[in-house]
């Protein structure tokens, strides 16, 4: 039986750990080749998608660049782009987490947490969508938040930054559709990741509280939620957010 | 091919426009180049050309005449 992603094409943004890392396996188990970015060159990394590049029998590159830094993404995307390959799959999962309320916010955080959770990911589509229009097929996901869905209080920049992301993913689907090209948002809840790891045991408890299921979902939970946007079962669907947060977000 | 040709080709591809026409085109001048007929526009050039344009480039380009003259930025003589 052919795989979902047999031969497809894809760029996936912090592929490193956590929600990435089980991006990457999930799409490369089926069949898809990768362009896996991340900021710091790591040989554990390395090694980590060599491994993975032999048992599931594709491609995968890894990729360098900082998403605080304009040139280093262009340089990093053109790296990709020179390629001449089709892209078929961006999926952009990097980001910073910083907690927080605005009197206890300084700007650099702000500026920081809105470069790498939104201006980066604008960028990297302005210069992979211009591939795929040529293409007049594509696919985005942007990885997004809960907390670009909600408001508690105490994520001003992480959650507006996320927010934002969203807005732009929804108005890109309408700019791209003519193309082909299908733009939607896995916005995942509490998830099992070092960046929970920023949350105190008082607030991990308020937050699973308020979530159905009462638990913190997977990294592979979220990654199920992206192979699926990923493939042909969800040509139909764009300007999408998928909310996957085990039943915390009232809509 | 020779750029001029090239460079009119894209055009007269993506506007399906004859090439008469080609000199007094501008942005927004018919209905085809609008903003999505744009996108599409600078897609194929940077493609044919080989080139990654600077989003101000992009914006700067208004028309048929002003292309040739950005692509000259890109070491494209037109």
């Amino acid at each position: 039986m052919e795989k979902e992603l047999q031969g497809r094409n894809v760029i996936l943004t912090g592929g490193r750990k956590g929600i990435g890392r089980q991006i990457a396996g999930r799409l490369a188990e089926q069949g898809a080749n990768l362009w896996v970015c991340s900021h710091e060159k790591d040989i554990h990394f390395e090694e980590d998608m060599h491994e993975l590049s032999q048992r599931c029998g594709v491609n995968i590159e890894t990729i360098y660049f900082n998403l605080l830094d304009v040139n280093d993404i262009k340089k990093g995307i053109k790296r990709i782009l020179s390629s001449k390959l089709p892209v078929d799959i961006l999926i952009n999962n990097a980001g910073v987490a910083y907690g927080g309320v605005l009197a206890m916010q300084s700007m650099k955080m702000f500026h920081e947490t809105f470069e790498v959770n939104f201006f980066g990911p604008m960028l990297i589509m302005q210069l992979v969508s211009k591939i795929m229009i040529k293409q007049k097929r594509g696919n985005i996901i942007n990885i997004s938040s809960v907390s670009g869905c909600e408001n508690y209080g105490g994520n001003i920049s992480y959650g507006s930054s996320k927010a934002a992301l969203i807005w732009a993913s929804k108005e890109l689907s309408k700019e791209l559709a003519p193309f082909g090209i299908r733009v939607n948002v896995v916005s995942p809840g509490t998830t099992r990741t070092d960046m929970e790891k920023n949350r105190t045991e008082k607030q991990m408890e308020a937050v699973l509280e308020r979530t159905a299921l009462r638990r913190m979902a997977e990294p592979d939970e979220i990654a199920e939620a992206v192979l699926f946007l990923a493939g042909d079962r969800a040509s139909y669907i764009t300007g999408h957010n998928l909310i996957v947060d085990g039943g915390r977000v009232n809509y | 091919m020779n750029n001029l040709k090239k460079y009119n080709e894209i055009f007269m591809k993506v506007f399906s426009v004859e090439e008469k026409a080609l000199e007094e085109l501008e942005y927004q001048g018919i209905d085809e180049w609008d903003s999505v007929g744009h996108m599409e526009l600078i897609a194929e050039l940077e493609d044919g050309f080989d080139i990654m344009m600077d989003t101000d480039d992009i914006i700067d380009f208004s028309s048929y005449k002003k292309g040739i003259e950005l692509l000259k930025k890109y070491e494209v003589e037109v």
